[in-house]
């Protein structure tokens, strides 16, 4: 009997439990009534939306399962190395398939949030112009966030209310098809722009011109989709219904003109124009394309919209991983951007305008052959290596740390070989010979710290080139992760005219000649003096070297179905500087990236796998 | 006091092993295997072992099916020793055939065989293979005409060459691919070479030379690997 009484007393207790007074909220976070109620609140709530926004910047890390903000020891995997602009010293990689590119679960998360934002707006007790500013802003964030879900998955479950647990059918929402897709972010957009201040100055936060500079990079990606889908075609469920493709010419057409008019209005307002469109010499141009992407903040002109960074500590990694191996001091990683010679191929000579002008380093111009060193070519001879790239584009120099070239007041050394008097070739390995009581090294140096490239160390170049843009002389490692603290131009206005060029150049709308005009002003821009024609291969030519590394040459390859056929069994190429000891000149061998694999990008990747589609209930992207 | 503990100790265990027991399913227990056979020549058909054509198959009675891959052996033959016996919907896909209708296939407990008959996009015939010098520079040149059963362009032909026996359009030490965007004769010849310098001596390699009809999703047609040894082949 006293043993039940006791198990009574217990279970009694059990139920006293659930009397209210332990219902305390916690005194460690904010309620959602209580951040919305103060305009701090509110504040602090959008600082955390603005940091989630898929700002493809310094922290995109696109590959282990990881997507934006990612401040840690990331291995220097930017997204950029994936692409013919550069290799990582370390990792090769071009398409890293289901490990790369994850945001379908912080992608709907920050929807989620985005939409608790929309709840409250009316609910706040501001006036109702801030809650227009505020309603526009929320517009803004969401079309960012479901471009990237459109630029990765295709057509996407487009959910606007926040679902209710307890009536499943407002969890299990379908996709919508591709185009639908697309539609809904631009209509956004337009709302965004309506509702959003006209005035530019905060360049940190969205306004009408950041919304209608946005709309014109979603639309020039929805209308290269539509127009382009049957270079790379898929087949399956997610096809059939449209969740992927089915877009039309017309709707290709129709993207285009968006572009083209939201470009148009940006450009129309006066409000932005290039940085130091003016310059009187090719050096005077590429240290203010240098000087601009160091410091935003030098051409406001220009910049439209920012991720600014601060706090040591909070900052990013880029210029940790990009330095040279002979300035990095004492933090041990360095040297993993290398772009390749295909890159520095692009940029056009002043010589030859409007034209890629290729590294010729034989005498039979012959500037595919990758096959390395043969005594039996003849190669030209540069007593100063510098002068191989003599008159090439300005904006070349301000981008890629060339062989020898100067930085931080150190000739960085990048030499890849020696040939010995008895014509004896050592390259990309270790040799050395004495001459008279000189000695010289197939790297140029003999201490490992004392050059930059070809150790086949992760610290060292192997294409023969380093990363220069966004880098700062000033900056002095820190052995602290994410202690870079430049910011990051998002959005500019030289992108704003080469999306309208593109658009005019494959639709046939909009105006032809103010698309040459623009196209010449960038070239003018870089130290160029006589202008070329308005055409697909120029405009191309253009955007991938004025946006070099600013993580645009990945989506211009994905949107443009080019990725497959750039990528095909490919090999990534170095330009390797060789001492002749014979003429005691330099020589320079195109060859293959040393450490590198021939790559194929599948057809599939132009499509993310979706996450979690046993659960969800969602069609699957095709082949996943 | 002490019996009870390991009286209690031995009913938990009991309860915790004999929970396990719903969870144990029974393994795979069939084969199934097959081939693609080009319906009008009875031979397979070879494939590709990377990024080759594909049966895609779901299981009949589940809700939510999820689709199941096999892929193809380099000689157009398929095996899969762990499948479950049950109701299978099959259909081999985005390869380098038209793909025939979806097949319901009963797979029995033990051996199953399967062959799929389907029309290939081409035909690789009369393959030679010769060596011959050209400005002072010996080169191995495969020679074959394509019999394109799909009557639309040639996308590309490509020379493959490796000492895997898999060799084709990823795997590959060598390989030459030529882009020809128009549409071929089935007795025009097509020529492929490389430099002779290339191949090891003693050593020998396979060698395969494929067409890519300009089709969605289309992969290689390829013959069947041959295997040389390139320095014994006199030169012409």
């Amino acid at each position: 009997m006293k043993k039940y009484s006791l198990i009574l007393i217990f279970v009694l207790a059990g139920l006293y439990g659930c009397k209210d007074y332990l219902d305390l909220d916690p005194t460690n976070k904010i309620s959602a009534d209580a951040l919305f109620s103060s305009e701090e609140g509110i504040k602090a709530f959008m600082a955390n939306l603005y940091f989630q926004t898929p700002i493809e910047d310094f922290n995109w890390q696109a590959f282990y399962m990881q997507s934006f903000n990612f401040r840690s020891n990331n291995a220097g995997l930017f997204p950029l190395t994936f692409t013919d602009e550069a290799v990582n010293s370390e990792y090769d990689i071009v398409d890293p398939g289901p490990w790369g590119f994850f945001w379908w679960d912080p992608g709907y998360r920050l929807n989620k949030d985005i939409n608790m934002l929309f709840d409250a707006i009316p609910t706040l007790s501001i006036n109702q112009e801030k809650k227009d500013r505020l309603f526009g802003e929320a517009c803004f964030l969401r079309a960012y966030t479901y471009f990237e879900l459109a630029k990765l998955y295709g057509g996407v479950p487009i959910i606007t209310q926040i679902g209710n647990p307890n009536d499943p059918p407002t969890l299990y929402i379908p996709r919508s098809p591709e185009k639908e897709t697309w539609d809904f972010i631009l209509s956004t957009l337009d709302t965004a722009i309506v509702k959003l201040d006209d005035d530019n100055l905060d360049k940190r936060r969205a306004n009408k011109w950041v919304a209608l500079a946005l709309k014109s990079r979603v639309a020039l990606h929805a209308a290269s989709i539509a127009k382009y889908w049957d270079r790379a075609p898929l087949s399956g469920e997610a096809v059939d219904n449209k969740l992927v493709g089915g877009m039309t010419q017309e709707d290709a057409q129709r993207y285009y003109l968006e572009c083209i008019h939201a470009s148009e209005e940006l450009i129309n307002s006066e409000l932005f124009g290039l940085y130091m469109p003016d310059p009187s010499t090719p050096d005077e141009a590429a240290e203010n394309y240098r000087l601009m992407f160091v410091d935003p903040d030098n051409a406001p002109e220009e910049v439209i919209f920012i991720r600014g960074y601060t706090m040591q500590d909070h900052g990013h990694a880029f210029q940790l991983w990009g330095e040279t191996n002979q300035t990095k001091e004492s933090w041990p990683f360095a040297g993993r951007f290398n772009p390749i010679i295909e890159l520095v191929d692009a940029y056009e000579s002043y010589s030859a305008p409007g034209e890629s002008a290729p590294i010729i380093t034989t005498t039979d111009g012959d500037y595919n052959n990758y096959a390395g060193y043969n005594p039996s070519r003849d190669y030209l001879e540069f007593d100063n290596p510098l002068d191989i790239f003599a008159d090439k584009d300005a904006r070349l120099k301000a981008t890629v740390i060339l062989p020898m070239s100067t930085w931080k007041g150190t000739q960085i050394i990048i030499q890849g070989g020696i040939i010995k008097t008895d014509g004896t070739p050592v390259i990309e390995g270790a040799g050395q010979e004495t001459i008279g009581d000189k000695t010289y090294y197939s790297f140029g140096a003999a201490d490992p710290n004392a050059y930059s490239g070809f150790l086949h160390a992760a610290t060292h170049t192997r294409s023969g080139f380093l990363m220069r843009k966004y880098l700062d002389e000033n900056f002095h490692p820190k052995a602290i992760w994410a202690s870079c603290t430049n910011d990051w131009i998002e959005l500019r206005y030289a992108e704003i005219l080469l999306n309208y060029m593109e658009a005019v150049v494959e639709s046939g709308q909009g105006d032809p000649a103010k698309a040459e005009q623009y196209l010449n002003d960038l070239r003018h821009r870089a130290g160029h003096t006589t202008n070329i024609p308005l055409s697909l291969e120029n405009v191309m030519r253009e955007r991938r070297i004025e946006l070099a590394f600013e993580n645009k040459r990945y989506w211009d390859l994905i949107r443009r179905r080019e990725y497959h056929t750039k990528f095909n069994n490919r090999n990534r190429h170095a330009l390797v500087p060789v001492f002749d000891l014979r003429s005691m000149k330099y020589i320079f061998v195109r060859q293959k990236v040393t450490g590198t694999l021939t790559w194929t990008f599948y057809e599939h990747s132009y499509y993310k796998p979706i996450g979690g589609t046993t659960t969800n209930k969602l069609i699957q992207n095709p082949q996943y | 006091m002490k019996t009870n503990v390991v009286f209690y100790t031995a009913f938990v265990l009991s309860l915790l092993l004999s929970s396990c027991e719903l969870l144990n399913y029974d393994g795979p227990d069939a084969q199934f295997h097959g081939a693609i056979i080009d319906e009008e020549t009875g031979d397979t058909i070879p494939q590709d072992i990377i990024d080759g054509s594909t049966i895609d198959y779901i299981e009949l009675g589940y809700n939510t099916p999820e689709i199941q891959r096999l892929i193809f052996k380099v000689d157009g033959t398929f095996r899969n020793n762990l499948m479950f016996s049950g109701e299978y919907l099959m259909i081999p896909t985005r390869g380098n055939f038209f793909s025939p209708d979806t097949v319901d296939i009963t797979i029995r407990k033990g051996d199953n065989n399967y062959d799929f008959r389907v029309r290939p996009y081409a035909r690789i015939n009369n393959v030679s293979i010769q060596t011959m010098t050209a400005s002072d520079k010996e080169y191995l040149v495969v020679k074959f005409t394509i019999d394109p059963v799909a009557s639309v362009a040639v996308k590309s032909i490509m020379l493959s060459v490796d000492k895997n026996p898999n060799v084709g359009r990823r795997l590959h030490e060598f390989f030459f691919e030529k882009n020809i965007g128009t549409s071929v004769d089935p007795d025009q010849i097509q020529t492929l070479w490389m430099p002779l310098s290339n191949f090891t001596t003693g050593t020998k390699y396979y060698v395969r030379v494929g067409a890519l009809m300009d089709l969605p999703e289309a992969k290689y047609n390829w013959n069947k690997a041959i295997r040389i040894d390139p320095h014994t082949i006199p030169i012409q």
